[in-house]
């Protein structure tokens, strides 16, 4: 396994995470041998359930100890193991440039984020695919199992130019239709929409089976706001300007930043949704990790 | 409200400058670029309009902070009138300047009616309440004035033994002066009441008014109307005296500056009578506020005091019609003839004829070139007259610094050639030292005599030899042996056969002359000897040196002050000095000079200390002669202008009495209040540019840490 010379997959953040491993909370499917439970019935050690013989059943099937307590045909059932198909919704939007107090600016952060959970899913037999959004989506990877297919999308996280605002309930909508079955879909943005929009995106993923992962990028600078007093503030996407004296707005504003995020992650435990904070200041292992099972 | 410090008013405007300000440094704040302004948009939205309105309130708050401290610099204060106490202390000022003495309105003196209005104030005083009575022009004559008293019967006696002067009065010093006794009395307040006819030279500075009086005081102004004159007033503008030594035998003139103050001309007679008898009249006619002096002559015979006592008659108004005029004629003057008489052939007989000053007031005093310094300090003389040979010899021996100071302290120094030059000699070379900027051409003798001329006719030297049509005539002058004198710029050429051969020529060197003549005075080498005119030039020469200058007029014996105005600086200094009328106003003093009195009438006093005496005419004050007097309504304008002292002008009546417009003042001075207000303004302003709700330690803390979260 060689996985060299990336700007979103550095060896030693590779060599981090190459122990780790990522589970799901809700049954995948998936056409190939893997460690995740599917919700059909398999070969794996791990007993499901008992059903009646049905003529055709092979009669090896048949457990004989209860046909000798029961006198009934039954056949016991296992769980199958299968890789899981994991598509990672990377946030590409105007926003995603801002950069305060953090080490790197939230793209960059949420590029190390995308390359590391791609190299923790490849590493672990899982099939991984890339999907690119700011107001609609952008750019669509083929899920790939294997390291030789994560060049294309981790050059394509070098190539990301911002330059859209975001409109993050119609993007993960789309991506709903567009990702067939059971799958694992991993969102990183910094989901700043109304949290009402956020929640139906969610909602719809969720209702249609997905394992969802939320990696919340924000940079320290918006969680404290910068220190300068009276100032004109410019919105980056839409470059509408206010003027505000921040230091009069403080309170108020981390209020508001307060119960929006509240309201994201409440939305997101009811809908056994893994949720994460990615501050710009973390280690970027460290969120990651966060989100594995084995750490 | 009144403002003690109008300047710091003034700034006022700059209170704008928080605004300028802040307009200014609004294109420089600084620009914020963030990912989303959700979260201030979802922040209460009154916040923002709340920012506008503290941003103008904080502008507001600065603006008032400058105004409030500009104002209390100002020193406000509000002011008004509280009722009235019975027992008020008053002060009563009167107006003695010499426009009191004219007529008003009933016909009667102002000064009567002044002092009539003094007194109904006095007569009608509360038992034991204090009063005071002051003069416009300070008359130590007066007793019991300038005091609080209780004592009615010596105000009453201070008030008859006021009489009119010739002097300008201060309403705004008497003012102030009223306004200190009263602050300092027992009460601390009190009322002004001023009884003038409100002249206009002594009124028309108003600046003058404007902090006489402090908040305590009530002032009243009595107006007393003046009588029109129907004749244009003529008054005794100035008296001028000589600016001259005066000695014994020679004329001078005493210029008596006559004004018309009027617009109508008018003819008066000026009468004239010396203390010697002699009467000058002379009819003069004066146009629209025309000035024209009449000189009177005068021709002491003898040392002493002479005066002339003058009356203007024919004009509207009497009470500036006389002066007075003194002059002190000296015993002699000294000519000093350096070395023997041998050498100065007719001139010594020409200066004086005996020697002794008898006829001309010259005396001629011959000493040794050695004793030059000490002779001249002794001597004090008025010309030294020296030969080329006897400079040569000051010269070699340094001594010519004492001559050119001696010129420069307003003498004359004459050079001539000695008339004992052997004319029939190799002829002489005449060399003066550098410092007399002059050179001498070699010795001329011309076989038949040439006839000199006047060169430069207009000088006062030719005064006398002067006819009416201005030709100058000193009759037929030859020479026949002469240095021609080669001059530059700085000399006037004044007798000579033309300008380039003059051989009589002075220049002024400081205050005095330098004359230099290239032919003796013997009738070897030129006729002037023989001629009437030599005596009277010859003494010109040497009067022209009794001219006093800036610079010797502390040396004058005549001199004029005006009524009122105290003696010069340098008769003031502090040494006994003896007073003496010799003409017009009463005045006998003996003591130190800084005390003596002001004199206050038209008068010739004989000032005297063990050094010299002094004739001091004293003239009357011409401003007071001005008949431009403030009407009602320029009166109350005036009283309206003087910001703390406020004054009431009310028009003089006879029914006056203390109570009449008796008030007592109350101020309030808005300083501190001021300073509270502007305290204030600087807390709201440091509430509004630093509020506390942005306190990072206040702000709630955003939990991220997903362990905590969890509990871990």
């Amino acid at each position: 396994m060689s996985i060299t010379g990336y700007k979103f997959l550095r060896p030693e953040l590779a060599e981090r995470l190459r122990s780790a491993e990522v589970t799901v909370r809700r049954s995948m499917d998936g056409s190939h041998q893997g460690m995740h439970h599917s919700s059909a019935f398999g070969s794996s050690v791990e007993f499901a359930e008992y059903r009646e013989y049905q003529p055709g059943d092979p009669i090896n099937l048949i457990d004989w100890p209860v046909y000798a307590r029961s006198d009934k045909y039954v056949i016991r059932q296992y769980h199958e193991d299968v890789s899981i198909r994991c598509f990672i919704l990377l946030d590409i939007s105007q926003s995603m440039q801002y950069q305060h107090k953090g080490s790197m600016s939230k793209m960059d952060f949420a590029c190390h984020l995308a390359g590391g959970l791609m190299y923790m899913l490849t590493g672990q037999g899982d099939t991984v695919s890339l999907m690119t959004f700011d107001s609609k989506l952008r750019d669509h990877f083929e899920p790939s199992g294997s390291f030789a297919h994560l060049r294309p999308m981790l050059e394509h996280l070098e190539k990301i130019e911002s330059k859209q605002q975001s409109d993050i309930e119609s993007s993960l909508h789309l991506a709903a239709e567009l990702i067939k079955g059971k799958a694992m879909v991993v969102v990183i943005s910094d989901l700043l929409e109304e949290p009402d929009l956020i929640r139906r995106g969610i909602d719809h993923l969720y209702h249609d089976g997905k394992d969802l992962t939320v990696f919340h990028v924000l940079d320290p600078g918006e969680l404290s706001l910068p220190d300068h007093g009276m100032v004109d503030v410019v919105s980056m996407e839409t470059n509408e300007k206010i003027m505000v004296d921040l230091r009069q707005v403080r309170n108020d504003y981390l209020q508001q930043v307060r119960h929006y995020m509240n309201e994201i992650r409440s939305h997101c435990t009811d809908r056994r949704v893994y949720y994460h904070i990615a501050r710009t200041d973390l280690e970027i292992h460290d969120v990651l990790l966060a989100r594995s099972s084995k750490k | 409200m009144i403002f003690s410090a109008m300047t710091f008013l003034y700034l006022l405007p700059l209170a704008v400058l928080p605004v300028v300000f802040h307009f200014l440094l609004r294109q420089k704040r600084k620009k914020l670029m963030f990912s989303t302004l959700m979260f201030f948009h979802r922040t209460d939205p009154r916040l923002h309009r709340r920012q506008k309105l503290r941003r103008i309130l904080l502008l507001i708050c600065r603006m008032l902070l400058i105004a409030f401290l500009l104002l209390a610099l100002s020193r406000p204060m509000i002011q008004g009138n509280i009722g009235s106490d019975t027992d008020l202390p008053v002060v009563i000022i009167i107006d003695n300047s010499a426009s009191m003495a004219g007529p008003a309105d009933s016909g009667h003196n102002k000064l009567q009616l002044a002092i009539d209005g003094a007194r109904n104030i006095i007569n009608t005083l509360p038992e034991n309440t204090q009063a005071g009575i002051m003069l416009t022009v300070d008359d130590e004559q007066i007793p019991n004035i300038n005091s609080l008293t209780t004592d009615r019967l010596g105000m009453l006696a201070a008030l008859d033994s006021i009489t009119p002067t010739a002097a300008t009065g201060s309403p705004a010093k008497a003012i102030n002066k009223a306004d200190r006794l009263l602050t300092a009395g027992p009460v601390g307040a009190g009322m002004v009441h001023v009884f003038t006819d409100m002249q206009d030279s002594e009124f028309a500075r108003a600046a003058d008014f404007k902090n006489a009086a402090s908040l305590e005081t009530s002032l009243v102004l009595h107006r007393i109307a003046t009588v029109e004159n129907e004749i244009s007033n003529i008054s005794i503008k100035n008296i001028q005296l000589p600016n001259q030594r005066i000695l014994p035998n020679h004329t001078y003139y005493v210029g008596v500056v006559l004004q018309n103050q009027d617009y109508d001309p008018v003819t008066v007679q000026l009468r004239a009578v010396s203390s010697t008898d002699e009467v000058f009249t002379h009819n003069i006619t004066l146009g629209r506020k025309q000035i024209s002096t009449v000189p009177i002559e005068l021709t002491p015979e003898a040392p002493g005091a002479y005066t002339l006592d003058i009356k203007i008659a024919g004009d509207g108004c009497d009470y500036d019609n006389h002066g007075y005029a003194g002059l002190l004629c000296d015993e002699t003057a000294g000519v000093i003839f350096l070395g023997s008489a041998l050498h100065y052939g007719a001139l010594p007989n020409a200066i004086s004829p005996t020697g002794k000053g008898l006829f001309t007031g010259l005396r001629n005093i011959f000493v040794a070139v050695d004793d030059l310094g000490k002779q001249i300090t002794e001597l004090n003389p008025i010309m030294i007259v020296s030969t080329y040979d006897i400079i040569a010899q000051l010269h070699e021996q340094n001594k010519i610094a004492i001559l050119e100071d001696f010129v420069k302290r307003g003498n004359n120094l004459l050079i001539v050639p000695s008339t004992r030059y052997n004319l029939l000699a190799k002829p002489d070379e005449l060399v003066l030292p550098p410092a007399f900027n002059i050179k001498l051409a070699p010795r001329q003798i011309y076989s038949k005599p040439i006839k000199l001329a006047v060169l430069d006719k207009k000088l006062k030297l030719w005064q006398p030899f002067r006819s009416q049509s201005g030709s100058v005539d000193i009759g037929i002058v030859a020479i026949t042996a002469t240095h021609f004198l080669k001059l530059d710029d700085s000399w006037v050429p004044l007798l000579g056969l033309d300008y380039s051969k003059a051989i009589l020529a002075q220049r002024q060197i400081g205050d005095g002359h330098l004359y230099i003549c290239g032919s003796a005075f013997d009738s070897n080498w030129n006729s002037l000897p023989t001629t009437p005119a030599f005596v009277v030039l010859a003494q010109q020469l040497a009067l022209q040196s009794a001219t006093f200058t800036k610079s010797t007029r502390q040396d004058q014996n005549s001199i004029t002050i005006t009524a009122g105005q105290g003696m010069p600086a340098h008769l003031a200094e502090n040494l006994n000095v003896k007073l003496s009328s010799l003409a017009g106003s009463s005045v006998n003093y003996s003591g130190p000079a800084d005390k003596a009195p002001a004199i206050l009438t038209p008068a010739v006093i004989l000032h005297e200390t063990a050094q010299r005496q002094i004739a001091i005419t004293v003239k009357p004050c011409d401003l007071e002669s001005s008949s431009i007097y403030l009407s009602d309504t320029e009166a109350q304008s005036f009283a309206g202008s003087l910001g703390q002292t406020e004054i009431k002008v009310v028009n003089y009546s006879s029914e006056l009495k203390y109570s009449t417009y008796q008030s007592r003042r109350r101020h309030m001075d808005l300083f501190v209040t001021m300073l509270i207000l502007a305290t204030v303004a600087f807390i709201a302003e440091g509430l509004f540019a630093n509020p506390s709700t942005g306190k990072a330690e206040n702000a709630p803390v955003i939990d991220t840490d997903p362990q905590r979260r969890q509990g871990k």
